[in-house]
This record gives structure tokens, C-alpha cells and sequence, in this order.
């Protein structure tokens, strides 16, 4: 015991001076950008608005975090600095409308009815996926309960300040609430397969979300007739049926996990007879077989948030195409691309850049689906997903056009703040480390295993010669 | 947890060599003194009364449990056992925050065959137990008990051990003879934690935890408002659902009793205030390991505020080569780059440098806390759960040498927490009135070479001036017992004997027994003022045993303290030494 305390105060010691030192040096990068400038005059670049068209030499005027001006030859009042973009490109801050980085839980595995959770709870800044994200361009994410539940725990959406430490801080104020629902074969396979609960079929997905929102409709009533004085006692209170309450509200939008036409289809049907009007489908892979019916869906149709061509990795997603993107998108759904593991966020552009390869969709129509479609799935689109004037400051800077293969990031603005900076890009950008534990190195590289997944902390995909199933990881 | 089968196996060794013999005797934990006196006197000490209020030469005395006069004119009972205190000082006991220190949770039933739903286990299974106390898992005998009262901790708010919500907790004094003795109040907190169910059911995760707990205060208010209503008019009235679980947690809806919440790390210190700010409950919260990072979310609570006694270590390195990571001179020649880039696996070695002092630098963090929180104007207390005692008086040094001020260090040990745990009126300082909860020391609590000599707790004594070494305390003539000596040792299972052996001068004694079966055993901490000789016998396993006996011409008679009854030693001396030293 001793041994361990003498040897440990001569290097406390010497860090001591050695944090003195280290105010000093100009190169100190203040990760945590507490007095970052989030004002700002970004001059001459090409300005990518995908609501207004293209401004070429365009400059952009970033007042306390929002866009003030978007014009040609504004000059920086006193005090706002000056960006030279000439030769880059400014797009809006990308929309990440699928992801479980900066969570500390991803799924509650134990219930097939698990409303009453919520990611938000748990957010965990100190991710440095959220750095890595900033360093691919993006700005907002819905960060998401995973897909174990066939209805799962509130998402968040979060805004990538990285560098803040209180939790709260991450969260985009305003942001409609979300909720997770998810179908196929992770609930089935969860449940059906491994515990031989309900569901183990498509069907008994759709019993269960069916009699779910049935409870809450009753529990409704039941808040309705006490109330009206019908009732002497108010009901069990249940934080589950309150959040359900709220999805058939309106309140609370659904975002669901799906990947088969039969059962998008049956969702849009379910929902429809509980009157639920928003609705996002997650990766929807045959999607585009039935895109007329999504667009048709409620007032507004229903979302689709896809991969840009990843597929195979588990039975219901082999039927796909790498036209999926652009195939709802020219049929009137608003489609979206997200990358949902964590490390694959960081390079949006290109996966939007592929459907311009396969569906020829136009710049404006590709970069939509990183930006201003993502933003209206997440009901945020007042506030982000544009360059418009009033819209928060969330801009992401390329040197060369964001959907060209050369196209590298350079600057990423998060409410007017310098969130990530090419040229300020130490290998080391962790907000803490394990005081105790050992160093790592960064070409150690990032390992796709130890990554959150949509299934994390509750199974993994095993195929036997029975087929493919999921398994308790612990 | 750890001390049931301790105990088990102290009985075992004492079984053991009671069936062979060594006669020894129980340890400074079971040293039963009232049979002789309650009353002491600490002579000409220099009392610490509370944090800056210091008396130099005064004598403190101790009676029926209570502080009975503190000053330089007090006066000294006929039946006080007298401790000379030349150059001691004396200290209110410390109170310990939050540990579950005496406390020896059941066994976990093993599996009843129940099939439990995963999503839906029952209260128990998913940890939520507020109905619980600690009370009932109260024991004196717990091990740890020992080694925190060795260090000067003398009371304590402990807390059961569980999940999300184990139980009651209650203030309770770190010693006594049972567990009704050791409780000063029941059911001062409900403890808590975000801490998931055992095994794989709800809650599993964090954000579970935090759901079932928005649950069970929202329906626990509920039903306390359609409890209230109902003992108002019950006629006519359906009867309001009532379980004990949510019964529990009406105080904490009252505001009369707060939630004790342990958090260590950043994200649980925000995810507990956040919690507390929605549910509006009183707080205690303890752990507070990352606190240096949540100081501004800290500032806007009035809960008290217990950090942890643990430090984190430097972990150990597997990478050869030299990682002496920060040098001590006032320049070093090497300090953290943040700016650092490796570009190629050729500079990796350097940036395996460079995050070395990072780590470092990220431990000093943890090293600060304390000094953090009180520049921050933030006060606290202390608590021992994450703590080995062993590290404790170490990490407080290290704390003050990291900007703690000492002051701020002792009222976190005795003022602070007797106040917030409104145990004040009773403990935190040496004043008249108040339990005798003492610790006595030969000099600064906080300098490395001083050494605790007593502990008095609820007035009871417990004696450390014995050393750990064999540097017992010697004076009178030890001629009286040097030399070999014959002992009979009576038993339940009958008498046993066997020799004992004692050689030194007034310098220090020491010596060997051996059994009947002819095991030697080393004495250790041989004392002897003339008449009494006393020492301790470390078997090679269950605890330590103390013989205490009075020696007159060439016999002795005592006892053998042990974690059962007292057993009765005799002896005759069978050879003196040649050479008599004097």
C-alpha cells in the first residue's frame, strides 16, 4: 500500500508542473471549447442551401450559434471572425437520423414493452464517436434504443457539441420526443427463439404493439374518467403507458425498425387503426416495393430512413437494392440514409453520394437525404437540416463538392461553434480517460465488435442449419 | 458479505488451537474492558475539540459512554483507568458518511425453482427492497468494522447492500458487544443507487433503473394520496392498494427522509441530480469519485455531499521500457502534447509517451477532487465504501498534499457529517455531553509517522498503543516473567496445555508458545507494566488471538479473549533464565 502511495506522489507531483506548462503552449487545444467564438463570417465558398439553390462565392454570417445572413460580399461586423472558404463548400451540418453512439445502454432486452426507457437518460458525452462523427460532418443524431423490443425506449435527439460534459448539454432542446419500435426477426429471434416468449412471429409482433397501445388507449380513459369524475381513483400510474399515451397523442413520434414490405405495411395498418399519423420506418430494405403505399400513409406519408447498400447481414434483408434511396424518393416518400453503427458515421456524404450512381438522383436530391429529409423525420426541420437564415449555425465544410469521392471535411460548425477542425486534429481528442486503466494507442484502430450495434449487450447473430438466430450475448 | 465466512473461520482456527492448545487469546475487538472499568481519564492530552478549537493541555474524561468533563481542570474519578497523555492528542471519533461497514447481508437464497419473467421479476429480484433496513443485518463481528475503527472511524451511516433500492439505512456506532448496541437511529435514508437487477431481468440497464424509479415515486405518491383520503372517510371507499414497497417511500415523498444515493462516476453524479430535480425528493449523495467533473452540477444541490476515501491507482504496466512518465524536476523535459499526431507506427512509442502523461495527468484529476470540491465552496464528508482502511489515512494525506486544507479534511471527518447527519447534538466533537467516540493519537491524525493509539467508541476502549510490531510497551521488572512457563488453558472441550517461552529486557520482549502438540507459535506485541502481561498470537489463519493475564511470584492467571466467551488462562513459571537481566 505504501509502495503504491510513494510511487505515485512524485508523478503527481511532476504533473502538477506539467499542467502549469502546459496553459502556456499556443498548440493546447481546448477540447472542451468553453469559450469558443460562435460568431462567425464564412466568406466565399460555394453554400450547398438544399432548400435555396447553389451560392457560388457566397458568404455565410453566424450570429450567436444561428445563421443570420446567407449572401454575396456581407463584411464581418467587429468582433466576428473570418473564415476563408474560397475553393471549399458549406453544406448544412449532416442529420444523422439513425444512430446508438453517446448512449451508455442501448437496449432493455428484458420486455417486450419497454416505453418507459429512454437513451436520454443515459447519454454519455464523453463518446468520442460523437468527435468522429463531427469529423465525417455531421451535427444532429438521433440517437436510438435499440431493436431487441418490438416497442422499445425513447431516442434522443442529440446535437454533436463535443466537449460539453454535463449530459443535458447534448440534447437539441426542442426536438420532438421519439420511441423505438422494431419488427422482424431481432424481436422474433429475441423473444421467440431465445425464451420462447411472445413474439416469435411477424404476427406476434403485431399482437404485441397491437395490445400495447390497446393498454394505453384504456389507461387514457381511465385518466379521462377520473378526471371527468366518472372514476373515483385515478389508475395505476405506469410511465410505460404514459409514453404510449403520448405516441397516440401525437405527441411522440413513432420511429420503427423495419426492413419486409408485409410488415412496413402491416405497421402503417396498426397505426391507422390507433389513428398514430407519424410514422419513420428504420432501414426498410424493400422499402421500395412498397413506396406509393408509404407516401400515402397519414397526412404527410410515412419516413424511410435506409442504408445506402448494405444488406445480407441477416435473412430478412437480402431481398434489397442500392436503389432503394432514390426509388422512394422518386415516388414521394421522404427518404433519408443513416449509417446506425457507431464508426460508420463518419462518412454520410459518400453513402448519399452512391445514389447519384444508382438512381441519378441530383445533388440537391442526394444531399436532402442527409440533411433536410432526416431534419423532417425528426421534426426538426424548423431549426436545422438548411442553409437558411434563423436555422441554428450547423454547418459542415468539405474542400472539394461533399458527393465527390475526393471530398474531405474540413471544418464542422455546431451552433456556430468549431466542433471539428481538419486542421486542428490531434490524435488525441478524448474528452477523460480511465485514470486506471492502460493507454490506448490510436492506431490501435476501432474495432467493429466493440462497437455499439442496434442489438448491443443482448444478442448476437448465429446462423446454424436451422437458420439464423439471435442468442444472449451474456 | 465477506465477514460470515470470516468469522466461521476465526471460530475454526481458535478451534483449532484450542484442540492443540497455544492459548490464546481474542483479539483488541473483542477486548472486554468493563469488567474492570468504564471510566477513564486521558491525562494532560492536547484535545482537538472541532477544527481550529484546540485546548493544549487538558485531561478528557470518559464515563458510562459519555464525554464526561474536557479541560484542564477536570477532574479525575477514584475508577478511572488512567492514560497518560503526554504528547497524545485527542480527536472527536470520525463518522463515515456512507459504508457498509458491520453490516453482513443473508446469504442469497439459492434458486427456489421459481420461474421468474425476465420483463416482470418480483421487487426483490429487481433489487428494489426499500421496505428493508439494515437493522437486521447489523452485527458487531464484521471485520471491516475493525480495520475502519483502527483508523479512527467511530460511527457511521451504514447502508444494506443490494441493487437500485436495498433498504434502510441507520446511524450506527462502529462497535459495541451486539447489534442493538451499535444502532444510534434506524431508517435515516433509504439507500440507493442506478444499479441494475442481478442477472439478466428488468431493470438491466441504467436507463431502466431510472424508469422504474420515476415509476415507483410517481405511484408511491398516488397511492399516498388515496391513502390520506381514505383515512379521512373510508365509507363508501374502495380500499386504496397498498404494498410495503411503495409504503416506503411515503417519508421520501414527506421530504422527511432523504434518498442516499451512491454515484462515483460523472454520468451517474448527472444522472442522479437529474433524477432528483424531476422527482423533487430529498438527497444525500455519496461516492462522488469524478466529482472534479460535475463541480458547476454539484453547486446547484443542497444535498449532503459524502466523497469517497478511494483513490485510483496507477495501474501497473505490461509496455516494457521506461515509463517513468512525468520527471520531478522544475522543468520537466517532457509534458503532455494534446496537439500530438503519430503519423507513422515509427513515432507510436512517442505517442504511447505522450498518452502515458496524459493518464497521469488524468489521475492528479482524481487526486484534486477534494481540494476541487472545497475550492468550489462545496462541502462534504467522507465515506469508506469504495475504501480499503488500510488506504485511508494515505489518500487523506494525499488529498491535503493536493490543496485540501487539514482543517476542511478533519470537520469532513467529525463536523461535517455529524451535522448533516443530525447527529451533532451527540457526536462530531470532544465536548461534555457528547458520546465518547474518540480517537487518540501521538501526534497529527494527518502526519505519515504518527500512529493511533486509542479509540474509544461509545466509551469503550479500544487499545492500538500495542503497535502492530513487537514493540509492545515494557516497564516495571520483567525479571518476573522472563523464562518458561507452564499453562493450562480451560475449555468447553476441557483443559489444554502448554509452554510458553519469554526472553528480552525492558527494550521489548518476546517469545513463543507452544502447543501440546508441539506447534510454536511467535508472541507478538509482548506489553508488561510489572504486573500485567499481555500479547497476541497470529495463527496462520482466522484472526488474532490477545492473552491478558496478571502475573504474581511465579504464576499468572487471565484470560483469553476470543469471538466467543472469555476463557480462562493459568500459569507457572517452570525455569527462569540463566543469566537474569534485570
Amino acid at each position: 500500500m505504501t509502495s503504491v502511495f510513494s510511487s505515485r506522489l512524485p508523478v503527481a507531483l511532476g504533473v502538477v508542473l506539467v499542467a502549469t506548462l502546459l496553459t502556456t503552449p499556443a498548440a493546447a487545444q481546448d477540447q472542451l471549447r468553453g469559450d469558443a467564438p460562435n460568431d462567425w463570417l464564412i466568406q466565399d465558398a460555394t453554400v450547398l442551401t438544399v432548400t435555396n439553390g447553389t451560392l457560388e462565392t457566397g458568404d455565410i454570417l453566424v450570429r450567436d450559434g444561428q445563421i443570420a445572413e446567407v449572401g454575396q460580399d456581407l463584411s464581418a461586423p467587429s468582433g466576428v471572425e473570418v473564415y476563408d472558404a474560397s475553393g471549399e463548400y458549406v453544406m448544412p451540418g449532416i442529420i444523422e437520423a439513425h444512430q446508438h453512439m453517446g448512449i451508455s445502454n442501448v437496449n432493455e432486452a428484458t420486455n417486450q414493452v419497454t416505453a418507459e426507457v429512454g437513451v436520454g437518460d443515459v447519454l454519455d458525452p464523453y463518446d468520442i464517436g460523437i468527435y468522429r462523427a463531427l469529423a465525417g460532418g455531421v451535427t444532429t443524431a438521433h440517437v436510438m434504443h435499440g431493436s431487441a423490443n418490438p416497442i422499445g425506449g425513447r431516442n434522443e435527439t442529440i446535437k454533436l457539441r463535443y466537449g460539453v460534459t454535463n449530459p443535458d448539454r447534448l440534447k437539441m432542446e426542442d426536438a420532438p420526443r421519439t420511441v423505438k419500435f422494431a419488427l422482424g426477426e431481432n424481436p422474433t429471434g429475441l423473444y421467440g427463439q431465445g425464451r420462447d416468449q411472445v413474439p416469435r412471429t411477424r404476427m406476434g409482433v403485431e399482437q404485441v404493439i397491437r395490445e400495447a397501445l390497446t393498454e394505453a388507449e384504456r389507461y387514457m380513459e381511465k385518466q379521462q374518467a377520473y378526471q371527468t369524475g366518472d372514476r373515483a381513483q385515478p389508475p395505476e400510474h405506469s410511465e410505460r403507458l404514459e409514453v404510449l399515451a403520448g405516441v397516440l397523442r401525437g405527441d411522440i413520434l413513432v420511429q420503427a425498425h423495419a426492413y419486409r414490405a408485409d410488415e412496413l405495411l402491416m405497421l402503417m395498418q396498426v397505426l391507422e387503426d390507433f389513428g398514430v399519423q407519424d410514422l419513420v420506418f428504420h432501414h426498410v430494405n424493400e422499402g421500395f416495393k412498397v413506396a406509393p403505399e408509404l407516401a400515402a400513409f397519414g397526412d404527410d406519408g410515412a419516413g424511410a430512413s435506409v442504408f445506402s447498400d448494405w444488406w445480407s447481414y441477416k435473412f430478412e434483408v437480402y431481398y434489397s437494392t442500392a436503389y432503394n434511396a432514390a426509388i422512394l424518393t422518386e415516388n414521394g416518400v421522404n427518404a433519408s440514409i443513416n449509417s446506425d453503427i457507431p464508426g460508420e458515421q463518419r462518412d454520410l456524404f459518400l453513402q448519399a453520394a452512391k445514389t447519384q450512381r444508382y438512381g441519378d438522383l441530383s445533388d440537391t436530391q442526394a444531399l436532402s437525404l442527409i440533411t433536410i429529409n432526416p431534419a423532417k423525420q425528426l421534426g426538426i426541420d424548423d431549426e436545422v437540416g438548411s442553409i437558411e437564415e434563423g436555422k441554428a449555425a450547423d454547418l459542415a465544410i468539405f474542400n472539394e463538392h461533399p458527393l465527390s469521392v475526393y471530398t474531405k471535411p474540413q471544418r464542422t460548425y455546431v451552433d456556430g461553434v468549431v466542433r471539428f477542425d481538419h486542421e486542428q486534429d490531434p490524435d488525441d481528442m478524448r474528452l477523460r480517460v480511465d485514470p486506471e486503466g492502460t493507454v490506448d494507442l490510436a492506431r490501435d484502430g476501432w474495432s467493429r465488435h466493440a462497437a455499439h450495434s442496434c442489438l448491443k449487450g443482448v444478442t448476437h447473430l448465429r446462423a446454424t442449419h436451422q437458420g439464423v438466430t439471435l442468442e444472449n450475448a451474456e | 458479505m465477506i465477514a460470515s465466512p470470516l468469522r466461521r473461520l476465526g471460530l475454526l482456527a481458535l478451534a483449532v488451537l484450542l484442540a492443540a492448545a497455544p492459548p490464546l487469546h481474542a483479539q483488541d475487538y473483542d477486548f472486554t474492558i468493563p469488567d474492570v472499568t468504564d471510566t477513564y481519564a486521558l491525562e494532560n492530552v492536547q484535545v482537538v475539540q472541532a477544527p481550529g478549537e484546540v485546548i493544549d493541555e487538558a485531561t478528557v474524561v470518559v464515563r458510562d459512554g459519555l464525554i464526561e468533563s474536557v479541560g484542564p481542570d477536570a477532574e479525575v474519578p477514584y475508577d478511572a483507568r488512567r492514560i497518560d497523555g503526554d504528547s497524545l492528542v485527542v480527536y472527536a471519533g470520525f463518522i463515515d458518511g456512507l459504508s457498509h461497514a458491520g453490516v453482513e447481508m443473508p446469504e442469497d437464497e439459492e434458486d427456489n425453482g421459481d420461474e421468474i419473467d425476465p420483463g416482470d421479476p418480483p421487487f426483490d429480484a429487481a433489487g428494489i427492497q426499500p421496505d428493508r433496513s439494515v437493522r437486521s443485518f447489523l452485527t458487531p463481528d464484521d471485520s471491516d468494522l475493525e480495520g475502519l475503527r483502527e483508523v479512527g472511524f467511530t460511527a457511521g451511516h451504514v447502508v444494506p447492500e443490494g441493487q437500485m433500492l436495498p433498504g434502510a439505512s441507520a446511524l450506527a456506532l462502529y462497535g459495541g458487544q451486539s447489534a442493538s448496541d451499535m444502532v444510534l437511529e434506524s431508517g435515516a435514508t433509504l439507500f440507493a443507487q442506478i444499479e441494475t437487477a442481478d442477472g439478466y431481468v428488468y431493470p438491466a440497464t441504467e436507463m431502466a433503473v431510472i424508469a422504474k424509479m420515476r415509476q415507483l415515486v410517481r405511484e408511491a405518491a398516488r397511492r399516498q394520496e388515496l391513502e390520506t383520503a381514505y383515512e379521512r372517510n373510508p365509507t363508501g371507499q374502495p380500499r386504496p392498494p397498498q404494498d410495503p414497497v411503495h409504503s416506503a417511500l411515503f417519508p421520501v415523498l414527506d421530504g422527511d427522509t432523504p434518498l442516499a444515493f451512491y454515484a462515483d462516476g460523472a454520468l451517474p453524479i448527472h444522472r442522479v441530480l437529474n433524477l432528483q430535480q424531476e422527482l423533487d425528493f430529498p438527497l444525500v449523495l455519496a461516492g462522488l469519485a469524478e466529482s472534479h467533473a460535475t463541480v458547476d452540477a454539484l453547486q446547484d444541490t443542497d444535498a449532503p455531499l459524502f466523497l469517497t476515501l478511494d483513490l485510483p491507482e496507477e495501474p501497473t504496466r505490461t509496455a516494457q521500457g521506461d515509463t517513468t512518465i512525468a520527471d520531478t524536476t522544475d522543468s520537466p523535459s517532457r509534458y503532455y502534447r494534446p496537439d500530438a499526431r503519430t503519423p507513422t507506427h515509427a513515432t507510436a512509442p512517442d505517442e504511447a509517451e505522450n498518452l502515458e502523461i496524459r493518464h497521469a495527468m488524468e489521475r492528479q484529476d482524481y487526486l484534486e477532487t477534494a481540494a476541487t470540491l472545497h475550492e468550489a465552496g462545496l462541502r462534504f464528508g467522507f465515506t469508506t465504501r469504495e475504501a480499503d482502511a488500510g488506504d485511508v489515512r494515505d489518500n487523506l494525506r494525499t488529498m491535503i498534499d493536493e490543496g485540501l486544507p487539514e482543517s476542511v479534511a478533519l470537520a469532513a471527518l467529525t463536523t461535517r457529517p455529524a451535522s448533516v447527519l443530525g447527529l451533532n447534538t451527540r457526536l462530531g466533537t470532544v465536548e461534555e455531553g457528547k458520546i465518547a467516540n474518540l480517537v487518540v493519537t501521538d501526534g497529527s491524525y494527518f502526519a505519515e509517522d504518527t500512529e493511533v493509539q486509542h479509540v474509544f467508541v461509545d466509551g469503550q476502549l479500544y487499545d492500538y498503543s500495542g503497535g502492530e510490531s513487537d514493540g509492545g510497551e515494557v516497564s516495571g521488572d520483567v525479571s518476573k516473567v522472563l523464562g518458561t512457563w507452564s499453562y493450562t488453558l480451560e475449555t468447553p472441550q476441557g483443559d489444554r496445555s502448554g509452554t510458553l517461552t519469554i526472553e528480552g529486557d525492558e527494550s521489548g520482549l518476546e517469545g513463543t508458545i507452544t502447543n501440546s502438540q508441539g506447534t510454536e507459535s511467535e508472541l507478538e506485541s509482548i506489553s508488561f507494566d510489572g504486573t500485567t502481561l499481555s500479547f497476541t498470537v497470529s495463527p496462520a489463519q482466522g484472526p488474532s488471538l490477545s492473552v491478558t493475564v496478571t502475573v504474581e511470584a511465579d504464576a499468572f492467571e487471565g484470560s483469553v479473549s476470543t469471538p466467543g466467551p472469555s476463557l480462562t488462562i493459568t500459569g507457572e513459571r517452570t525455569s527462569a533464565p540463566n543469566a537474569m537481566r534485570k
